[in-house]
Protein backbone atom coordinates (compact mmCIF):
# COMPACT_ATOMS: atom_id res chain seq x y z
CA UNK A 1 0.00 0.00 0.00
CA UNK A 2 1.11 3.57 -0.91
CA UNK A 3 0.03 6.09 1.76
CA UNK A 4 -0.83 9.13 0.29
CA UNK A 5 -0.18 13.00 1.95
CA UNK A 6 -3.76 12.56 3.00
CA UNK A 7 -3.79 9.53 4.58
CA UNK A 8 -0.62 10.01 6.59
CA UNK A 9 -2.41 12.96 8.02
CA UNK A 10 -5.57 11.65 8.54
CA UNK A 11 -3.70 8.91 10.29
CA UNK A 12 -2.04 11.69 12.64
CA UNK A 13 -5.62 12.94 13.12
CA UNK A 14 -6.78 9.97 14.43
CA UNK A 15 -3.64 9.52 16.61
CA UNK A 16 -4.79 12.88 18.21
CA UNK A 17 -8.04 12.70 18.76
CA UNK A 18 -6.90 8.99 20.31
CA UNK A 19 -4.97 11.18 22.55
CA UNK A 20 -7.17 13.49 23.20
CA UNK A 21 -9.98 10.92 24.25
CA UNK A 22 -7.64 8.78 26.74
CA UNK A 23 -4.68 11.04 27.69
CA UNK A 24 -4.97 11.99 31.46
CA UNK A 25 -2.50 14.81 33.30
CA UNK A 26 -1.66 14.86 36.26
CA UNK A 27 -1.82 18.07 37.52
CA UNK A 28 -0.56 17.44 41.10
CA UNK A 29 2.74 16.84 39.08
CA UNK A 30 2.67 20.34 37.32
CA UNK A 31 1.85 22.41 40.76
CA UNK A 32 4.95 20.52 41.90
CA UNK A 33 7.43 21.40 39.18
CA UNK A 34 6.54 24.73 39.37
CA UNK A 35 7.35 25.17 43.21
CA UNK A 36 10.60 23.63 41.89
CA UNK A 37 14.06 25.27 41.96
CA UNK A 38 15.58 26.97 38.61
CA UNK A 39 17.78 24.42 37.27
CA UNK A 40 19.10 23.63 33.63
CA UNK A 41 20.14 20.53 31.23
CA UNK A 42 23.08 23.08 31.03
CA UNK A 43 24.30 23.03 34.94
CA UNK A 44 26.99 20.49 34.28
CA UNK A 45 28.59 22.18 31.25
CA UNK A 46 28.30 25.51 33.05
CA UNK A 47 30.16 23.71 36.02
CA UNK A 48 32.54 22.31 33.96
CA UNK A 49 33.64 26.18 32.10
CA UNK A 50 33.16 27.45 36.00
CA UNK A 51 36.02 24.59 37.27
CA UNK A 52 38.13 25.21 34.73
CA UNK A 53 37.98 29.18 35.42
CA UNK A 54 38.93 28.37 38.99
CA UNK A 55 41.82 25.73 38.38
CA UNK A 56 42.99 28.42 35.43
CA UNK A 57 43.02 30.74 38.21
CA UNK A 58 44.87 28.91 40.90
CA UNK A 59 47.67 28.11 38.09
CA UNK A 60 48.03 31.57 37.00
CA UNK A 61 48.09 33.07 40.69
CA UNK A 62 50.95 29.82 41.39
CA UNK A 63 52.93 31.14 38.04
CA UNK A 64 52.85 35.05 38.98
CA UNK A 65 53.78 34.43 42.16
CA UNK A 66 56.97 32.39 40.90
CA UNK A 67 57.47 34.78 38.52
CA UNK A 68 57.12 37.72 40.66
CA UNK A 69 60.55 36.06 42.05
CA UNK A 70 62.33 35.51 38.93
CA UNK A 71 63.13 39.11 37.83
CA UNK A 72 67.22 38.24 37.78
CA UNK A 73 69.17 37.98 34.72
CA UNK A 74 70.29 34.67 35.71
CA UNK A 75 66.44 33.64 35.54
CA UNK A 76 65.17 35.04 32.64
CA UNK A 77 64.34 31.91 30.65
CA UNK A 78 62.41 30.97 33.59
CA UNK A 79 60.92 34.62 33.42
CA UNK A 80 59.97 34.60 29.80
CA UNK A 81 59.10 30.88 29.56
CA UNK A 82 56.42 30.99 32.30
CA UNK A 83 55.25 34.37 31.08
CA UNK A 84 54.47 32.80 27.87
CA UNK A 85 52.46 29.91 29.86
CA UNK A 86 51.00 33.00 31.90
CA UNK A 87 49.77 34.13 28.61
CA UNK A 88 48.48 31.30 26.87
CA UNK A 89 46.68 30.45 29.97
CA UNK A 90 44.95 33.84 30.80
CA UNK A 91 43.60 33.02 26.93
CA UNK A 92 41.84 29.76 28.15
CA UNK A 93 40.49 31.53 30.71
CA UNK A 94 39.20 34.17 28.47
CA UNK A 95 37.47 31.47 26.34
CA UNK A 96 35.84 29.85 29.01
CA UNK A 97 34.54 32.79 30.59
CA UNK A 98 32.77 33.55 27.26
CA UNK A 99 31.70 29.81 26.91
CA UNK A 100 29.60 31.14 30.49
CA UNK A 101 28.27 34.03 28.83
CA UNK A 102 26.81 31.39 26.02
CA UNK A 103 25.51 29.25 28.70
CA UNK A 104 23.43 32.18 29.91
CA UNK A 105 22.38 33.15 26.40
CA UNK A 106 21.00 29.65 25.30
CA UNK A 107 16.88 29.63 25.19
CA UNK A 108 15.13 26.94 24.87
CA UNK A 109 12.44 29.38 22.99
CA UNK A 110 14.60 30.37 20.52
CA UNK A 111 14.03 28.49 16.91
CA UNK A 112 15.25 25.44 16.79
CA UNK A 113 18.18 25.67 14.32
CA UNK A 114 19.37 28.90 16.35
CA UNK A 115 19.05 26.92 19.66
CA UNK A 116 20.75 23.68 18.77
CA UNK A 117 23.59 25.62 16.98
CA UNK A 118 24.36 27.32 19.97
CA UNK A 119 24.41 24.48 22.18
CA UNK A 120 26.26 22.50 19.35
CA UNK A 121 29.13 25.23 18.45
CA UNK A 122 29.04 25.91 22.54
CA UNK A 123 30.48 22.47 23.02
CA UNK A 124 32.34 22.20 19.75
CA UNK A 125 34.37 25.15 20.27
CA UNK A 126 36.53 23.42 23.54
CA UNK A 127 38.55 21.66 20.67
CA UNK A 128 39.84 25.28 19.26
CA UNK A 129 40.90 26.53 23.13
CA UNK A 130 42.76 22.97 23.41
CA UNK A 131 44.76 23.41 19.86
CA UNK A 132 45.89 26.96 21.32
CA UNK A 133 47.52 25.65 24.78
CA UNK A 134 48.81 22.56 22.75
CA UNK A 135 51.23 25.59 20.86
CA UNK A 136 52.79 26.89 25.24
CA UNK A 137 54.11 22.79 25.04
CA UNK A 138 58.23 24.60 24.05
CA UNK A 139 57.90 26.66 26.80
CA UNK A 140 57.29 23.42 29.48
CA UNK A 141 61.07 22.37 28.32
CA UNK A 142 62.79 26.26 28.41
CA UNK A 143 62.12 27.57 31.54
CA UNK A 144 64.89 25.64 33.38
CA UNK A 145 67.67 27.32 31.57
CA UNK A 146 69.82 29.90 32.34
CA UNK A 147 72.47 32.16 30.85
CA UNK A 148 75.04 30.09 33.27
CA UNK A 149 73.79 26.84 32.66
CA UNK A 150 74.25 27.90 28.44
CA UNK A 151 77.37 28.87 28.70
CA UNK A 152 78.86 25.99 30.33
CA UNK A 153 77.09 23.73 27.90
CA UNK A 154 79.17 21.93 25.12
CA UNK A 155 78.50 20.77 21.61
CA UNK A 156 76.87 17.99 22.46
CA UNK A 157 75.07 19.69 25.19
CA UNK A 158 73.92 22.35 22.37
CA UNK A 159 72.96 19.32 20.05
CA UNK A 160 70.02 18.20 23.07
CA UNK A 161 68.95 21.42 23.72
CA UNK A 162 68.34 22.37 20.20
CA UNK A 163 66.97 18.71 19.41
CA UNK A 164 64.71 18.64 22.41
CA UNK A 165 62.95 22.23 21.70
CA UNK A 166 62.87 21.62 18.42
CA UNK A 167 61.12 18.85 18.87
CA UNK A 168 58.52 20.10 21.54
CA UNK A 169 57.96 23.17 18.90
CA UNK A 170 57.29 20.49 15.89
CA UNK A 171 54.89 18.56 17.83
CA UNK A 172 52.98 21.87 19.33
CA UNK A 173 52.62 23.42 15.79
CA UNK A 174 51.92 19.96 14.17
CA UNK A 175 48.82 19.35 17.01
CA UNK A 176 47.89 23.26 16.22
CA UNK A 177 47.45 22.54 12.72
CA UNK A 178 45.84 18.99 13.04
CA UNK A 179 43.80 18.76 15.89
CA UNK A 180 40.97 19.31 13.57
CA UNK A 181 37.46 17.89 12.74
CA UNK A 182 38.68 16.60 9.85
CA UNK A 183 41.13 14.35 11.16
CA UNK A 184 38.33 13.06 13.89
CA UNK A 185 38.57 9.64 12.52
CA UNK A 186 42.41 9.36 12.87
CA UNK A 187 43.93 6.37 15.67
CA UNK A 188 46.18 9.30 17.08
CA UNK A 189 43.04 11.50 17.03
CA UNK A 190 40.76 9.15 18.88
CA UNK A 191 43.44 8.32 21.41
CA UNK A 192 44.14 11.82 22.18
CA UNK A 193 40.65 12.82 22.90
CA UNK A 194 38.59 9.99 24.64
CA UNK A 195 36.15 10.80 27.29
CA UNK A 196 33.21 11.77 28.25
CA UNK A 197 34.07 15.57 27.53
CA UNK A 198 35.73 14.78 24.03
CA UNK A 199 32.94 12.18 22.76
CA UNK A 200 30.06 15.14 23.33
CA UNK A 201 32.12 17.73 21.42
CA UNK A 202 32.76 15.35 18.39
CA UNK A 203 29.25 14.48 18.40
CA UNK A 204 28.39 18.67 18.24
CA UNK A 205 30.79 19.02 15.83
CA UNK A 206 29.16 15.95 13.50
CA UNK A 207 25.32 17.80 14.91
CA UNK A 208 27.21 21.16 13.43
CA UNK A 209 27.53 19.70 9.98
CA UNK A 210 24.27 18.50 9.99
CA UNK A 211 22.54 21.00 11.05
CA UNK A 212 24.37 22.83 8.23
CA UNK A 213 22.93 20.46 5.95
CA UNK A 214 19.94 20.64 6.97
CA UNK A 215 19.56 24.72 6.41
CA UNK A 216 20.92 23.46 2.76
CA UNK A 217 18.00 22.56 0.38
CA UNK B 1 6.65 35.80 43.11
CA UNK B 2 4.50 34.06 40.40
CA UNK B 3 0.70 35.35 41.05
CA UNK B 4 -1.62 32.53 41.19
CA UNK B 5 -2.86 33.68 37.95
CA UNK B 6 -0.19 33.04 36.11
CA UNK B 7 0.21 29.26 37.55
CA UNK B 8 -3.51 28.72 37.04
CA UNK B 9 -2.75 30.33 33.51
CA UNK B 10 -0.45 27.85 32.96
CA UNK B 11 -2.25 24.56 33.64
CA UNK B 12 -4.89 25.64 31.42
CA UNK B 13 -2.19 26.31 28.43
CA UNK B 14 -0.75 22.78 29.65
CA UNK B 15 -4.17 20.94 29.98
CA UNK B 16 -5.10 22.18 26.22
CA UNK B 17 -2.01 21.33 24.81
CA UNK B 18 -1.44 17.98 26.82
CA UNK B 19 -1.47 15.58 23.39
CA UNK B 20 1.45 18.27 22.04
CA UNK B 21 3.98 17.44 25.06
CA UNK B 22 3.10 13.62 24.92
CA UNK B 23 3.66 13.53 21.04
CA UNK B 24 7.00 15.13 20.77
CA UNK B 25 8.65 12.95 24.00
CA UNK B 26 7.10 10.02 22.26
CA UNK B 27 9.24 10.44 18.88
CA UNK B 28 12.20 11.62 20.94
CA UNK B 29 12.58 8.87 23.37
CA UNK B 30 11.18 5.60 23.21
CA UNK B 31 12.38 4.35 26.71
CA UNK B 32 9.51 4.87 29.33
CA UNK B 33 11.07 5.91 31.87
CA UNK B 34 13.53 8.50 30.02
CA UNK B 35 9.87 9.60 28.20
CA UNK B 36 8.70 10.04 31.84
CA UNK B 37 11.54 13.01 32.76
CA UNK B 38 11.44 14.04 29.18
CA UNK B 39 7.47 14.81 29.79
CA UNK B 40 8.88 16.76 32.95
CA UNK B 41 11.43 18.62 31.47
CA UNK B 42 9.36 19.40 28.63
CA UNK B 43 7.03 21.07 31.08
CA UNK B 44 9.68 22.75 33.61
CA UNK B 45 11.06 24.55 30.66
CA UNK B 46 7.53 25.51 29.54
CA UNK B 47 7.20 26.78 33.06
CA UNK B 48 10.65 28.34 32.72
CA UNK B 49 10.07 30.08 29.63
CA UNK B 50 6.09 30.90 30.85
CA UNK B 51 7.04 33.77 32.91
CA UNK B 52 8.84 35.55 29.89
CA UNK B 53 6.03 34.98 27.01
CA UNK B 54 5.30 37.45 24.64
CA UNK B 55 2.16 37.13 23.40
CA UNK B 56 2.61 39.12 20.59
CA UNK B 57 3.77 35.16 19.23
CA UNK B 58 1.55 32.45 18.58
CA UNK B 59 1.58 29.99 21.61
CA UNK B 60 1.86 27.02 19.53
CA UNK B 61 5.12 28.67 18.15
CA UNK B 62 5.87 29.12 21.61
CA UNK B 63 5.29 25.76 22.42
CA UNK B 64 6.52 23.93 19.67
CA UNK B 65 10.15 25.72 20.06
CA UNK B 66 10.52 24.84 23.35
CA UNK B 67 8.84 21.49 23.53
CA UNK B 68 11.50 20.79 20.16
CA UNK B 69 14.51 21.66 21.70
CA UNK B 70 14.42 20.45 25.02
CA UNK B 71 13.17 16.64 23.15
CA UNK B 72 16.59 17.25 20.65
CA UNK B 73 18.72 18.22 23.42
CA UNK B 74 17.76 15.16 25.46
CA UNK B 75 17.69 12.57 22.41
CA UNK B 76 21.35 14.13 21.88
CA UNK B 77 22.65 13.67 25.16
CA UNK B 78 21.28 9.87 25.00
CA UNK B 79 21.03 9.76 28.69
CA UNK B 80 18.50 10.44 31.17
CA UNK B 81 18.99 14.08 32.91
CA UNK B 82 17.55 13.45 36.46
CA UNK B 83 15.98 16.56 37.91
CA UNK B 84 17.39 18.29 41.02
CA UNK B 85 14.35 16.81 42.46
CA UNK B 86 12.85 14.46 40.63
CA UNK B 87 9.12 13.13 40.76
CA UNK B 88 8.24 9.89 40.15
CA UNK B 89 5.12 9.62 39.50
CA UNK B 90 3.34 9.48 35.80
CA UNK B 91 2.93 13.17 34.49
CA UNK B 92 1.16 12.11 31.51
CA UNK B 93 -0.91 8.92 31.33
CA UNK B 94 -2.35 7.45 28.32
CA UNK B 95 -5.24 4.85 28.76
CA UNK B 96 -4.84 1.70 26.52
CA UNK B 97 -7.39 0.78 23.43
CA UNK B 98 -9.31 -2.26 24.88
CA UNK B 99 -9.02 -3.56 21.05
CA UNK B 100 -6.64 -2.06 19.28
CA UNK B 101 -8.00 -1.69 15.18
CA UNK B 102 -5.80 -1.35 12.35
CA UNK B 103 -5.63 2.00 12.98
CA UNK B 104 -3.87 1.57 15.88
CA UNK B 105 -1.62 -0.75 13.96
CA UNK B 106 -1.10 2.22 11.27
CA UNK B 107 -0.35 4.88 13.96
CA UNK B 108 2.45 2.67 15.49
CA UNK B 109 4.02 2.09 12.03
CA UNK B 110 3.46 5.58 11.59
CA UNK B 111 5.28 6.63 14.32
CA UNK B 112 8.08 4.18 14.12
CA UNK B 113 9.05 5.17 11.03
CA UNK B 114 9.19 9.09 12.11
CA UNK B 115 11.16 7.55 15.36
CA UNK B 116 14.05 6.82 12.41
CA UNK B 117 14.14 9.80 10.67
CA UNK B 118 17.30 12.24 11.78
CA UNK B 119 15.71 14.66 15.15
CA UNK B 120 15.89 17.90 12.75
CA UNK B 121 13.88 16.37 10.10
CA UNK B 122 11.52 14.66 12.70
CA UNK B 123 10.97 18.24 14.08
CA UNK B 124 9.87 18.98 10.36
CA UNK B 125 7.77 16.04 9.82
CA UNK B 126 5.61 16.61 13.42
CA UNK B 127 4.81 20.15 12.54
CA UNK B 128 3.76 18.66 8.93
CA UNK B 129 1.77 16.58 10.24
CA UNK B 130 0.47 18.76 12.51
CA UNK B 131 -1.18 20.52 9.58
CA UNK B 132 1.16 23.63 10.81
CA UNK B 133 1.62 26.35 8.14
CA UNK B 134 4.84 26.47 6.20
CA UNK B 135 5.39 30.18 7.59
CA UNK B 136 4.94 28.62 10.76
CA UNK B 137 7.35 25.56 10.79
CA UNK B 138 9.99 28.43 9.24
CA UNK B 139 9.41 30.35 12.41
CA UNK B 140 9.33 27.43 14.65
CA UNK B 141 12.59 25.56 13.18
CA UNK B 142 14.79 29.19 11.81
CA UNK B 143 14.73 27.91 8.11
CA UNK B 144 13.07 30.34 5.07
CA UNK B 145 9.60 28.70 4.09
CA UNK B 146 11.31 27.51 0.58
CA UNK B 147 13.59 25.32 2.35
CA UNK B 148 10.55 24.09 4.43
CA UNK B 149 8.60 23.02 1.47
CA UNK B 150 11.57 21.06 -0.18
CA UNK B 151 12.55 19.18 3.02
CA UNK B 152 8.77 18.35 3.85
CA UNK B 153 8.25 16.98 0.14
CA UNK B 154 11.59 14.79 0.39
CA UNK B 155 11.00 13.29 4.17
CA UNK B 156 7.08 12.70 2.88
CA UNK B 157 8.48 10.50 0.23
CA UNK B 158 11.37 8.53 2.92
CA UNK B 159 8.15 8.10 4.98
CA UNK B 160 6.01 6.99 2.34
CA UNK B 161 8.43 4.05 0.91
CA UNK B 162 8.78 3.09 4.20
CA UNK B 163 4.91 2.53 4.01
CA UNK B 164 5.21 0.40 0.72
CA UNK B 165 8.14 -1.80 1.76
CA UNK B 166 6.33 -2.58 4.83
CA UNK B 167 3.06 -3.58 2.65
CA UNK B 168 5.23 -5.69 0.06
Amino acid sequence: MVMDEIELKNLWQAYDQKLEKSLSLNLHIIQELQKQKASSALRPLKAYNLLMVGLGIIWISILCFLVSHAFTYQKIFFAVSVGAIILFNVFAIIIYIYHIVLIRQVDNSDTVIGAQKKLATLQASTIKTVRILFLQTPFYGTFFYSPAMLASTGVVGWLVIISITGLLVGISIWLYRNIDYKNMHKKWFKRLFSGWEWNGVIKARTFLDEIAEFERM
Amino acid sequence: MVSQQTAEGFLRIITENKGLIYKVAHLYCSNDEDRKDLCQEIIYQLWRSFQRYDEQYKLSTWMYKIALNVAISFYRKGQRHARAQPLTADLLQLVPDKEPDGTEQQIRLLRQYINTLHELDRALMILYLEEKSHKEIADILGLTTTNVATRIGRVKEKLKQKFANTNN
